[in-house]
Parts: C-alpha cells; structure tokens; sequence
C-alpha cells in the first residue's frame, strides 16, 4: 500500500470523528484495515487525531460540548473495530491512568462523566467507577492500576466531606505520593483542595484537563 | 394591616403557549409517565402507587403511572392554601391573587459585608438572610440562601431551620432533606415553635422542597421525607430543574413537559397517601451551556421560557407555583446580573407565578450577597408594583379636576396630587438627584448604598424573638441531632 492511499485512509477516519459521522465510522474503519493501514496507526493518526482537534476545539470555545460527546462516541465505535487486531501490550501512548467517581452517597455524575471524556480526548486512559463510590473502592483502584491521576467528585457540601477520608487513606497505604488528586464539583473550592491535601480543584472540565496535562509534565 | 405582597388582578397574563400547545404538554407529559415511566428510589412510594394501580416493577424502580392515577392526584391537590409566618400578618396567600418573591439556597459562599472577601457561609450568614428578609417588605418567604458549614454535614439544614424559626417571623422553606428521620425532626422543631402538630398542619410556618435531579427519577430518601411533610400538612414545592441539553430535552417543549411529568409524578404520589397535601408547583428548568457543560441557569431567555411554560402548565392544573425567577452565572454584583435578575422574574410574574425565588445569589445560587439581597429586593418592589397595575375609574381619571387646572395649569397644587402621591413605587437605592447633589454628597455607587442600608438594618432590626425557652429546646434538639448521623436515606442501594 502506498504512503499516499494510507493518508487518505487516516485523513477519512479523522474526519469520521471531526465530523461526528456515527453512522460510517464502522464502514471507514474496516475500509482502512482492509486496505492494509496498521490498526496502532489507524487510531493514533487517524481517530485520535481527529478527538485531539475536537478536544482542543472545544478548549477554546469554538466546539459544543455536544459536538465532542459525539466525536468521543464515533471514536469509541471505530476503536472497537480497529482495537481487537492490536496485540496486547502494544503502547498506545496513554499519558497515564485516571481513576474517576463520584463520592458515596452522592449519585452526581454529568460533571464527572464530562471530566471523564474530555481527559480522554486529551490522551489519558479513563477508569469511571460511577457515583456512590466508597472510599474503599476508589482505594482499591487506585491501588491495583497503575494510576497516574485520582479524581474525585462530590455535587453537595454534604458528601464532599467524604473527599478528605480518601486523601488521608491514600496517605496511610502509601499510596498518595505516587498519584495526582484532583477534585471537582459545584461546593468545592481551590482552598477546599488546599485545605484537604488534594493537588488541584478544577471548576469544569476544560480546566480540569489543562490542570492535569500541567500537573504530568511537571511530574 | 393588609396582606404583605401586592394585590393584583392580573390584568396582563402573559402565555408562552396557545390552549393547543398546553394540551401537547399535558398529554406529553401523561404519555410520559404511563409508557416511559418514572424511576423511583422510594420503596414506600413505589408501594402507594402499585396499590392504586399503577404498573410497577420494584426490581427496576420503575413506575408506568396511569393516567387516572395522576388525574386523581391532581384533583386531590390543594388549588389555595397559605405559607404562613410565624405572625398571622406575615402570611403568603397562595390564591393565584398574590405574588411574592423569597431568597433563595443552598449557597456555599458568602461575600463577606465587612470585608468585601468571598469565603465559606457560616450560620451567621443565614441568621442575617433571616433578620434581613424579616424587615424587607418584598421578600415574603425565607429559604436559608447558604448553608452553615462549619456545623456536622448532617445538620446542615437543621441549623437553617432554627436560623429561620427565631430569627424571621415570616415563613421558613427547609431545602435538601433527602431523610425521613431528618424531615421528622424538622416537623418536630416546627411543632415546638407553631403550638403543636396539629397547629402546624393548621397553620404550616414551614415548608420543604424536593427536588428532581434526573429526568423522571425521584430520589428515595427526598420521597419519604416529603411523605413525613406531607402527612402533617407541611406544604412541600415538588421542584424539577431539568437542565436543557441534559437531564431534559435540548428543545424547550420536551423540556416542559419532562417537567410537568416529574411534578405531576411526584404529586400523585403525595395526594394517594395524604389527599389533600399541599403542594407547590417549582419550575426551575435552564438551559445548559452547551458550549461548555457548565451549568448554564440565571437570567437567560430560555431559562424565562422554560419555567414561564411550567407556570402556565401550573395555572392550567390550578396549582400554585413557586418557579425559579432570579438567577445568574454572575461573580460580583454589576450591570450584568441586572438584566438577568429583572428578565426571569418579570416573565414569571406576568405568566402568573405565585412565589418567585432567588433574591441575593451570585454564581449559579452558589454565593450569597447581602448587597445583592438589597439590590434584588429593589427589583423584586419594581416587579410586584409593576404588575399590580391601575385602576381606571372616575377617582383616577380626574376629569373633574383637569377641568378646573385647564390647559397650561399644572397638578403639583391640586388635593388630588396630595392624595395620591404616595402611589408611587420610589426607588431606596437608586439615587435619583441631579450628578452634582450626588457627587457632594459622597458620590456612592449603587452596591456601596445597598451595603450601607444591609449593615443598618442588621444593626437596628430586632424581629420579635421565639420564646427563649422554646428558643433554649430547639438548640438543644440540634446539639442531640449533631450526636450521630441519621440513618441513611433509601438510595439505590436499598
């Protein structure tokens, strides 16, 4: 296969993302595997490509969140075909692991999802334990992965009091130098995060991601 | 003394809908809850509704409410009732007659009046909004504004109440209760402070609010609290905020009727177990910044048609309604959350809304300013008198006395100008001399006048204060409660 047939490919699944096309993505992904493009390729320089430009889009104003809740769903769906002729174990340059939910007793999540799918975009790899998550299962995770980041979400002032029982326990395992720990929500606060041991609060999901992206560089 | 709030005719009503439309709505809505269904983490309400028909499968939660159940429940529903104060003359007469406005809650942050700086609420915070809205004759209700948090999480809005029962005497809203165990206690401290139980049912000086956060989804622990209030007559505000473009329809007719169906659900309900539980209906639907994903409630045109639709709905079922008014994705106070706060609440009070919500709030109802509280309350005085309207009789037409000052004369002089220049609604803010009387005088701007008025009246004002023992007991109940968490609320755990 030529250089240039493999660009069109690559150049066709960025726009399948780009431009939300849900019902071709399947169609455009065994297209290009068919035609002999590499599967890692064919994510990396295609689908994610077009998800970056999304994302950073949606950064800067110029995309609706819609827009990229779409792109992330047409991504999904070509990855599903393109993933399974990948070998285990290929780096598929995740910049890391990020563990996310919602703390217990509150069952919150658009935010948190939204964390969630824009972090993605960005390039890290996500683990969304849901809402009503106790401590002890967001421990668990992030103990067992290889997590870069931990992120914590709470919607009211009545289970964002949970947020410090997860730091300091991280704390007693030895656990939480080894990790970022964000959090968000509409009570919290930069001094709340201060205040608890956390590394950073972000008000929505843009700054959350330039927040993170910062905060693994320096690392 | 008259009633508080202003008695208008509403001679303009304003309809977002034609009679058709409505229909659409209702039938939308009807179709809603009998195909789709509604998901309900409340054992005992899923109970309530099996028993009188309604097709239910506890495994799912789920509940398809026929229509006849939910007719019933309407009909059931009180048409007029009063959220009463603590004093007779502080009574809100909920009878599609009066409009009233009340602050708003559950803020997390307060501007601080003496320092200007924004920081955690405490209780003083709320037992300000409470002494506050007691002196201010345009705010009719209290709703603790902000939440105390230097208290255990788990009596946050017990704290609220006892802010409100001894600090106004005017009627207190409870937010938040999502446990039964919490809604009993709050029945009781209200009891203590209204004479008994069976007083309290008489004259209700509190109320709760429950809220929906998903679309067609009622919390568990909020369902049996409201089924505790409504078992003793406490009025309950059966509040939906979809959010367009998330947890309702992006197009705002899908989004009226998602919020119909969410308080028509949850009324039924109410009326099956306790006929006749008075209830409000509480349109606080916005649009969502789709931009972003942020929320994008407050002053917004949208967010005026949404909830202007859901009165209208309201006023067809003959419901009194308390829809969200005041609003803003603001920071501080200025020219923007004007607008916002004058757009929203104006099209409720033309459209019919009986309580409008939100005096004070910054940031989405995040943060409390007191500057604000006066700026609103402003707006709030500009609105009710604007919508009372006037009268057209002989009285008011003068001609009479046009005749006698005849062309070229003028008024000022005449007994009917004496007579009727207090008619007028006069502005306690806004300085209205000439630029040099103003600038001699200290040039203040808007907020710093508002700021001066707060600390006056928190300084002068003393509302009539709870018999210190009943006072004494209350304080005690709160300092047991504070003990241990209550029981957890049926979640979807259960």
């Amino acid at each position: 296969m030529s250089d240039s047939v493999s660009a069109i490919h690559l150049q066709r699944l960025k726009d399948a993302v780009t431009g939300c096309d849900l019902d071709n993505v399947e169609k455009i992904a065994k297209d290009a595997l068919a035609s002999g493009v590499k599967p890692v390729e064919a994510i990396q320089l295609g689908l994610a490509k077009g998800i970056k430009e999304v994302g950073e889009k949606f950064g800067k104003g110029e995309a609706y969140l819609p827009e990229l809740v779409m792109a992330a769903n047409v991504m999904k769906k070509g990855v599903a075909v393109i993933e399974p002729q990948i070998p285990k174990g290929t780096d598929m340059g995740s910049l890391g692991k990020v563990v996310i939910g919602t703390v217990e007793g509150d069952i919150h999540d658009i935010g948190k999802t939204l964390v969630g799918t824009i972090l993605g975009t960005a390039g890290f790899d996500i683990l969304d334990l849901g809402v009503d998550v106790p401590a002890e299962k967001f421990l668990e995770n992030a103990a067992k992965e290889h997590v870069k980041i931990l992120g914590i979400s709470a919607l009211m002032t009545t289970t964002m009091v949970k947020m410090p029982d997860i730091v300091t326990a991280l704390a007693s395992k030895g656990l939480r130098k080894r990790m970022i720990v964000m959090v968000g929500g509409a009570p919290t606060t930069k001094e709340w995060a201060k205040e608890i041991g956390a590394d950073a609060q972000a008000g929505d999901a843009v700054e959350a991601t330039e927040l993170a992206l910062k905060l693994i560089r320096s690392r | 003394m008259g009633r508080i709030g202003f008695d208008t005719e509403r001679k303009v009503r304003l309809s977002v809908m034609t009679k058709d439309e409505e229909d659409a709505i209702h039938w939308a809505s009807m179709e809603l809850l009998s195909d789709t269904g509604m998901r309900i983490y409340s054992r005992q309400s899923l109970q309530i509704l099996k028993d009188h028909g309604a097709d239910v499968d506890f495994s799912q939660k789920l509940a398809k409410i026929p229509n006849h159940i939910v007719e019933e429940g309407l009909k059931r529903a009180p048409k007029a009732f009063k959220l009463c104060g603590r004093t007779k003359e502080n009574d809100v007469v909920l009878d599609n007659r009066h409009v009233y406005f009340s602050t708003d809650a559950t803020g997390v942050a307060t501007y601080d009046l003496e320092t200007g700086e924004k920081r955690g609420s405490t209780k003083e915070d709320v037992v300000k909004v409470a002494i506050l809205t007691d002196y201010l004759p345009g705010v009719a209700v209290f709703n603790p504004s902000v939440t105390p948090l230097e208290v255990p999480p788990h009596s946050h809005t017990l704290h609220e109440l006892d802010a409100g029962l001894n600090h106004t005497t005017k009627h207190t809203m409870v937010e938040a209760v999502f446990i039964a165990e919490e809604a009993k206690l709050e029945v009781k401290m209200a009891s203590l402070v209204a004479g008994g139980e069976k007083e309290l049912r008489r004259r209700p000086i509190i109320s709760s609010i429950m809220c929906c956060v998903f679309p067609l989804t009622l919390d568990g622990g909020a369902m049996d609290a409201s089924l505790e209030f409504s078992k003793v007559g406490v009025p309950v505000h059966l509040m939906s905020m979809p959010q367009a473009g998330t947890t309702g329809p992006a197009t705002l007719a899908g989004c009226i009727a998602i919020n119909n169906a969410e308080i028509l659900g949850a009324n039924a309900i109410l009326q099956l177990a306790w006929p006749g539980a008075p209830v409000l209906y509480s349109t606080v639907g916005s649009p969502m910044d789709l931009r972003t994903g942020g929320y994008g409630g407050g002053g917004r045109p949208e967010t005026a048609l949404i909830n202007a639709g859901g009165v209208q709905m309201s006023k067809r079922y003959g419901l009194p309604s308390s829809p969200g008014s005041m609003g803003s994705m603001s920071k501080m106070i200025g020219p923007w959350i004007g607008h916002e706060h004058t757009l929203v609440p104006l099209t409720m009070a033309l459209v019919g809304g009986d309580l409008l919500n939100g005096i004070g709030m910054l940031e989405g109802s995040k943060v409390l300013s007191f500057e604000q509280m006066m700026i609103d309350h402003e707006i709030a005085t500009a609105i009710l008198r604007l919508i009372s309207g006037f009268t057209v009789n002989d009285e008011t037409l003068a001609l009479p006395m046009i005749d006698r000052v005849g062309p070229r004369g003028n008024f000022l002089q005449e007994p009917h100008t004496y007579k009727h220049m207090k008619d007028f609604w006069n502005p306690s803010l806004t300085d209205l001399r000439p630029y040099d009387v103003w600038k001699a005088s200290g040039a203040e701007t808007t907020e710093q006048v508002a700021r001066r008025k707060a600390k006056e009246i928190l300084a002068e004002h003393k509302p009539a204060p709870l018999d210190p023992s009943v006072s004494k007991l209350l304080g005690e109940m709160i300092a047991e409660a504070e003990k241990k968490p209550f029981p957890k609320g049926t979640t979807e755990n259960w």
